[in-house]
C-alpha cells in the first residue's frame, strides 16, 4: 500500500517553500522534495514534526492508498 | 520484488561461471605458452610496458578533472535560479556529477603516481601535485556550491573530519541513502576481493607476483570483513547500539 501525502498542498497553504519547511523540521530541501514526490517515506519522528508545523494530525498529512480494513 | 531464482537457474549460472573460469584459465595458459619465455620474464615485460607510459598515466586523471570542472561550472551557473524546483534538481545533478568525476580523479592520481614510478621523477611529481591540487580545489568549490543548495550542510574538504561532519549534517533520508551506497559497495567488493585473491594465487603459482601482493589484497579483504562484522556486533549488542 503506497504512502501518499498532502504535503505540497499544506505547504503552499502555509506559504512555505521546501527550504523553509525543511529548516523547520530538520530536513533538507531535497528530502522534502522526495517526500512530496512519494519517493521517500519519512520516519514517524519526521512525519510528526511535519504534521506539527501544519497544525494537523499525521493522518491528515500522510495516508495509505488502497487501504484495507484490518 | 524480484522473483527468487529456481534451482535450475542457479545450476545453469553456476556451470556458466565454472565454464568462464575454465576458459580464462585456458587462455592464461595459452598466453603463457605463446610468450615463449619464463613467466617471470613475461611479467617483467608486462611491467615494463606499464611503466613505459610514464607521465602519460596522468592524462586520464586530467580528462576526469576537465569533466568535473565542466560540470561544476554548469552547476554553478544554475545556482541563482534554484528557487524553482526544476533548476534546483538540475544544479544538484550537475554538482553531484562534478563530485563523481573529481572523486574518481583523486583516487586515480595515486594510481597514476604508482604506475609512473619508472618515469623521470621531476615531471611525475609535478603532475601529481598539479592533479591533487586541482582535485582538492574543484572539490572544495563544488562543496561550497552544494552548500548554497543545502545551507544546513557542514564540513570542509580541507579538514580530515570532512566525511564525519558532512554525514552528521545529513538528515534521515540522506543518511539512509548513504547507507544504501555503502551496502552496494560492500556487496561489489565482496565479489572483487575473492576474484582478485584467486587471480593472485594463480599468478603466484607461476612466480608472476610476489607473496606480498597476495598478503596486501588479503589484508584489505580481512579489514573490510572485520570492520563490517565488528560494527554490526557493536550496533546490535555493544555499547554503541542504536536506540
Amino acid at each position: 500500500m503506497p504512502l501518499e501525502n498532502r504535503l505540497k498542498e499544506f505547504r503552499a497553504a502555509g506559504g512555505l517553500n521546501q527550504q523553509e519547511l525543511g529548516s523547520l523540521v530538520g530536513a533538507s530541501r531535497q528530502t522534502i522534495s522526495l517526500i512530496e514526490r512519494g519517493d521517500y517515506n519519512p520516519s514517524i519522528t519526521l512525519a510528526l514534526k511535519i504534521a506539527r508545523v501544519f497544525g494537523k494530525s499525521v493522518e491528515e498529512v500522510f495516508y495509505l492508498t488502497g487501504e484495507e480494513e484490518v | 520484488m524480484k522473483a527468487e531464482r529456481t534451482k535450475k537457474q542457479i545450476a545453469i549460472r553456476f556451470l556458466l561461471v565454472i565454464a568462464v573460469c575454465a576458459l580464462l584459465g585456458a587462455g592464461a595458459g595459452l598466453v603463457r605458452l605463446k610468450a615463449g619465455t619464463s613467466a617471470m620474464e613475461w611479467m617483467a615485460g608486462f611491467e615494463h610496458l606499464l611503466a613505459g607510459f610514464g607521465p602519460w598515466w596522468y592524462l586520464p586523471g586530467a580528462v576526469l578533472l576537465v569533466l568535473s570542472t565542466g560540470y561544476y561550472l554548469a552547476g554553478k551557473r544554475q545556482l541563482p535560479h534554484t528557487e524553482a524546483e526544476e533548476e534546483f534538481q538540475t544544479a544538484d545533478r550537475l554538482l553531484e556529477l562534478s563530485m563523481v568525476f573529481s572523486n574518481i580523479a583523486s583516487v586515480y592520481a595515486i594510481v597514476a603516481m604508482a604506475l609512473s614510478y619508472f618515469a623521470p621523477i621531476g615531471p611525475s611529481v609535478l603532475l601529481l601535485i598539479v592533479e591533487v591540487a586541482w582535485t582538492v580545489t574543484i572539490q572544495s568549490k563544488t562543496i561550497n556550491a552544494i552548500k548554497v543548495l543545502y545551507p544546513e550542510k557542514r564540513g570542509s574538504v580541507w579538514d580530515t573530519k570532512f566525511s564525519k561532519d558532512w554525514y552528521s549534517s545529513c538528515d534521515e533520508a540522506e543518511q539512509q541513502l548513504i547507507g544504501q551506497y555503502c551496502y552496494r559497495t560492500f556487496l561489489i567488493m565482496n565479489s572483487v576481493y575473492p576474484v582478485a585473491m584467486v587471480l593472485l594465487a594463480l599468478l603466484a603459482l607461476f612466480d608472476m607476483v610476489t607473496p606480498f601482493a597476495c598478503f596486501l589484497v588479503g589484508l584489505l579483504w580481512l579489514i573490510q570483513q572485520t570492520v563490517y562484522m565488528v560494527t554490526a556486533h557493536q550496533k546490535e549488542h555493544g555499547k554503541a547500539r542504536q536506540r
